[in-house]
């Protein structure tokens, strides 16, 4: 098994994400799947993808466009 | 407690280690952890990371260490470490300069992987008083040359030393030479927040030659030819030694501010068939 790399895109880890820890992921060519060099995460493209969304339910004004920024 | 003491004192002599080869399998991810620790040192090995080194803690420092209300150290009981991948960045996956670790890199023509990008199974033996791990041969691709390398650790019982041997079992240009790169990066703590590193002490000697520098965060690096790199660490009162057999270079590398750690490393060339051995040694220095 060759050396990791990184992948097409730059995915950062779900799992220690959620932990408010900001990891960057390698790419597994053999194995086809990014994994975190922190913690036991491993995954394919579409379940970091899915992990990702999981994420986001702390952002909950996220879709909310905010136009003034003088009110309580 | 007390009664456990009896009976682990009545079946372990003083220096025999606890060894355990861990697998992950609650998470799935098949990873293996190596854990060693004797009354010299504790080391944590990840075979997710070619083996490289992710904790380290010089126990052969016996440090004094009180914890409580009234004592340097309120709450926080942790034994010092010299590498802790987490807590100090380990493998640098995006940040500027590296955290702790103890690994190594291979050059080719400019090229260069470090073994924590491979990912690997080992295998746990004992031979007399020594303790054995050997890692599956990893394969390192180059642009234009393949390498096969094995890694083997010893833990001689006793040493306050882990030997690691690393040998080029195959390579698609039987004649090609590889720069190897064994490196340990380290500093000292309990917490993720660097601690004051001016009073430690880098050195290089050979049978000959000695010259050293106090830490100053200036970046600063020198190498010689043979003999080996040391870091004094006296807030752990713990000497570092990263020593190497045959022809190498040995060097140290300072930090700066905000990568506030220290190098210990030895390069050598080798080709197919041929091994680098280095060891990584711990001594109380006070
Ligand atoms: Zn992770």
């Amino acid at each position: 098994m060759a050396q990791a790399g990184k992948g097409k895109l730059n995915f950062r880890c779900p799992a220690c994400f959620m932990r408010d820890l900001d990891i960057d992921m390698f790419y597994d060519e053999d194995s086809r799947e990014y994994y975190c060099l922190r913690c036991c995460y491993t995954g394919s493209e579409a379940d970091v993808q899915q992990k990702n969304r999981m994420a986001r339910f702390r952002y909950r004004a996220m879709a909310k466009r905010f136009q003034r920024f003088d009110t309580r | 407690m007390a009664e456990f003491a009896d009976f682990y004192r009545a079946g372990h002599t003083y220096t025999q280690p606890e060894c355990a080869l861990w697998r992950d399998i609650l998470y799935g991810s098949d990873k293996q952890y190596f854990w060693h620790a004797d009354p010299y040192l504790r080391c944590c090995l990840d075979m997710n990371q070619g083996g490289a080194m992710i904790d380290l803690r010089p126990y052969v420092a016996k440090l004094y260490w009180p914890v409580g209300i009234g004592t340097p150290h309120v709450q926080d009981a942790s034994y010092p470490f010299l590498i802790q991948a987490n807590y100090r960045a380990g493998y640098f996956t995006h940040y500027a300069g590296e955290g702790t670790i103890r690994s190594c890199k291979l050059t080719h023509k400019g090229e260069e992987v470090d073994l924590c990008l491979t990912r690997t199974w080992a295998h746990f033996e004992k031979k007399g008083g020594t303790r054995v791990l050997t890692l599956d041969p990893v394969e390192i691709k180059f642009a234009d040359l393949t390498v096969t390398l094995q890694t083997e650790f010893e833990f001689e019982e006793g040493s306050g030393a882990v030997k690691t041997t690393r040998c080029i079992l195959e390579s698609s240009d039987p004649a090609a030479k590889v720069e190897l790169n064994e490196y340990i990066t380290a500093c000292y703590g309990t917490t993720e927040y660097p601690e004051d590193m001016t009073s430690v002490a880098l050195g290089l000697k050979n049978g000959s030659e000695e010259r050293g520098i106090r830490y100053a965060y200036r970046c600063r690096e020198d190498e010689m030819a043979g003999g080996e790199a040391s870091a004094l660490v006296p807030p752990v009162e713990t000497l570092v030694t990263l020593a190497a057999a045959g022809e190498h270079t040995a060097y140290y590398k300072e930090g700066y501010a905000f990568s506030p750690m220290f190098t210990l490393g030895a390069k050598s060339e080798i080709g197919q068939g041929e091994e680098m051995v280095t060891w990584l040694r711990l001594e109380k220095a006070n």
